[in-house]
């Protein structure tokens, strides 16, 4: 009994030595954020601001216009997690439920393309968007992250966990597909798809190069680009940086917080078939 | 309770989300983006404005007084001749969504005028849409060829004929602690064999850790190599690139990278040498190190950083041998132009370019970023007088810029990031000793002969 209570006392021991390393960064960005040029320079280290200062707020949001750039991140990764969402279910449910010819193989196909370099294809796609007359618009922007393979990969994993039995059950009662996939495969795989979504909006608020490359105006110009605005290339200022970066995490830190429980029960899905 | 916390927690997003949009819209737009929008309005009615993008990569200070100059533009002449030009900031070096854009022809959405760096000027030498500068220079026009820094100059022309115009510049300078000098009793080092002597000296006489900190990338290695000779040296074969094509590294076989290489051991075998690179800036100003190498760029932030701590002072790089040339090559970059089928933009691109390039323009560069104006006439301006007053350290750049007259120049390298990565690589092993000066010289060889033949493998030279 002892060796058990020990060996929790380890495991937990552990767990908060990790979660601690995990952290810290976070924490040291917003300390620094709130520390003046002075203290994040000084020797030993400053842990915690000497002197809060909000200064580094202030020249983040008057150096650029990182407002506006926030606004352009959150429309862009909420339409593609929509869509990916919306996408992916859509096409794991005939890979997971139907049976017809060509159904391996195209999902092989599906699959294949995860394992293709995004900047290998970025001047191609560029040329495509370009030919389209979408540089500088939202949707030129959203175009490459609409659909994800990994995304289908992962639901169709999770709907290859779903009660056959179930399944047929429905069937008998009438239920037609579309019936079936929006009224009962959908709302039992929220939690999965709370995770995708998460995942998809965090993945695409993140993105730096492609919305930089098809957008030439600032009024399209994204947070992520806004905080690169913001880094002094002769010295180490990492106020403002710092600053920028806290005010980007916001929003993917709210939705965490949001969908917390919804998330680890996506994780947990389809660890247990049957 | 549940419900409560939910509710309150997607209160807090939608008051974000909302909050976001009132950042937004009260968020300050700056004064070309606004301009943009209303003069973009004023074009569709027929007002004939020519509407000009500028790409650039500037950030922080150097962003904010691009913007002012752009402001200056809009305001004068571009108000003038009915021009406007609209900044769009492109990530360093700049050249990710020109590629893109060239490679798609993309005409529509190409820059009219573009802030390149010399390593990147092989993208434009051969492609049809660029605008020479020297083809718009003309005998009344109000810039002329002679108002440059000679060396500045030649770093954007091919064959004599300018294919860009100078925008920034800066220049590689020894900094150094005159309080730690003084106290170690030695001098500023004119060549590398005297700083590799009083290395040792400023480590166990001061309190600092190391006597010299640089790391030798290509930008360092080239300097010292092309300084070398009383009329220096060629980094890389037909003038650097300048006369055609660079096709093998001349210093590989002209003896300066040899040379190089047995005066750098003596600062390897000081003992106090560190090769690599931190935060140089503040090591500096905290003391750590007794001198450092870096560019002229950094003045403004050394200065802010050093404070009233100790005194500090800078000087050209120490030279290889006493009788060199010495100096250093313009580091910074120019302006180009490309032609997007419209005449009135080309002319309107000539007008900003020439406005970019002027004294007041440039001496706007003088308020806190540590680069030399590329305009000799700049110096006949009260703003610059007074600001070498304030800060006479400037004028050390200055001066070695002019040293070097018009040989001392940028290479136009190939495959310039993969070069770099070999020699910093190689010298960083060679600084911390675990290579010696002949493998040290092996591996740049190789690394270097590769990276041109790669390069030209996949962009063979058009006969």
């Amino acid at each position: 009994m002892k060796r058990i209570i020990k060996g929790g006392l380890f495991i937990q021991i552990l767990c908060l030595f990790l979660a601690f390393i995990m952290i810290f960064p976070i924490f040291y960005a917003v300390s620094v954020s709130f520390m003046e040029q002075k203290a994040v320079l000084a020797s030993p280290p400053n842990l915690l601001p000497p002197k809060v200062t909000f200064e580094n707020y202030v020249t983040a949001f008057t150096r650029t216009t990182l407002g506006r750039y926030m606004i352009n991140s959150f429309v862009i990764a909420l339409v593609c997690s929509i869509s990916r969402v919306l996408l992916a279910t859509m096409c794991a449910f005939p890979f997971a439920f139907m049976e017809f010819k060509g159904k391996k193989l195209l999902f092989m196909l599906a699959v294949s393309t995860m394992m293709i370099p995004p900047d290998v294809l970025i001047v191609s796609n560029y040329g495509i968007i370009s030919k389209m007359g979408l540089i500088n618009t939202y949707l030129g922007v959203c175009s490459v992250f609409l659909v994800s393979a990994a995304n289908i990969f992962m639901l169709r994993q999770h709907f290859l966990t779903f009660s056959k039995s179930l399944q047929e059950a429905a069937y008998i009662d009438g239920c037609g597909n579309i019936r079936f996939f929006t009224n009962i495969l959908l709302p039992v795989s929220r939690p999965v798809l709370t995770t995708v979504f998460l995942s998809s909006f965090v993945s695409v608020w993140n993105q730096y190069t492609w919305p930089m490359l098809v957008t030439n105006r600032n009024e399209l110009r994204t947070i992520q680009v806004g905080i690169t605005m913001l880094k002094d290339r002769e010295s180490a200022v990492f106020g403002p940086v710092m600053a920028g970066v806290v005010i980007a995490l916001i929003p993917t830190v709210l939705l965490f917080v949001l969908f917390q429980k919804n998330i680890v029960a996506g994780m947990m899905s389809g660890s247990v078939k049957g | 309770m549940k419900k409560t916390k939910r509710f309150v927690a997607y209160g807090v997003l939608a008051a974000m989300v909302f909050g976001m949009t009132g950042c937004g819209s009260s968020a300050p737009v700056s004064d070309s983006t606004a301009q943009s929008q209303e003069v973009e309005g004023a074009s569709e009615s027929g007002t004939g404005t020519t509407e000009l993008t500028f790409w650039h990569s500037m950030d922080s200070v150097f962003a904010e007084i691009t913007e002012k100059q752009v402001d200056l533009f809009n305001s004068t002449i571009g108000a003038e001749k009915n021009i406007h030009v609209t900044p769009v900031f492109q990530n360093w070096p700049g050249t990710d969504a020109l590629t893109a854009a060239m490679s798609a022809d993309d005409v529509e959405n190409m820059p009219d005028v573009i802030q390149l760096y010399s390593d990147s000027v092989s993208l434009l030498r051969d492609y049809d849409r660029t605008v020479w500068a020297e083809d718009c220079l003309t005998e009344d026009g109000s810039l002329q060829k002679e108002d440059f820094v000679p060396s500045a100059r030649a770093s954007y022309s091919i064959d004599g004929r300018m294919i860009g115009v100078p925008w920034t510049a800066s220049a590689l300078l020894l900094y150094y602690n005159q309080t730690y000098l003084d106290q170690a009793g030695v001098e500023v080092p004119e060549t590398i064999e005297e700083m590799a002597s009083i290395l040792p000296v400023l480590t166990e006489k001061t309190d600092a850790q190391y006597g010299l900190n640089v790391r030798v990338n290509q930008y360092e290695l080239e300097n010292w190599i092309e300084t070398q000779g009383p009329e220096g040296s060629e980094f890389g074969n037909n003038g650097n690139g300048h006369n055609g094509y660079i096709t093998e590294l001349s210093c590989l076989t002209n003896g300066t990278l040899d040379n190089f290489l047995t005066q750098w051991e003596k600062v390897v075998e000081s003992g106090a040498y560190k090769a690599t690179k931190d935060s140089m800036n503040e090591e500096f100003a905290q003391g750590i190190h007794a001198m450092v190498i870096m560019t002229s760029s950094r003045i403004p932030t050394i200065s802010e950083l050093v404070g009233d701590s100790f005194q500090w002072g800078v000087a050209e790089i120490p030279k290889v041998s006493a009788d060199d040339i010495g100096g250093a090559y313009p580091s910074g970059s120019g302006l180009f132009m490309l032609d997007r089928g419209d005449e009135a933009k080309k002319e309107a691109a000539w007008e900003f370019v020439q406005f970019m390039a002027s004294p007041e323009a440039q001496v706007m560069w003088l308020e806190g970023t540590g680069y030399t104006p590329v305009n000799t006439k700049t110096q006949e301006l009260d703003a610059y007088k007074t600001s070498m007053e304030e800060e006479p350290r400037q004028q050390v750049a200055y001066d070695a810029l002019m040293r070097g007259g018009e040989r001392v120049i940028p290479a136009f390298v190939p495959n310039g990031s993969t070069m770099d990565t070999v020699i910093k690589d190689a010298m960083v092993a060679f600084g911390e000793g675990s290579t010696t000066k002949d493998e040290t010289f092996q591996t740049i060889q190789e690394g270097c002969e590769k990276a041109i033949s790669d390069y030209y493998r996949v962009n063979p030279i058009e006969e």
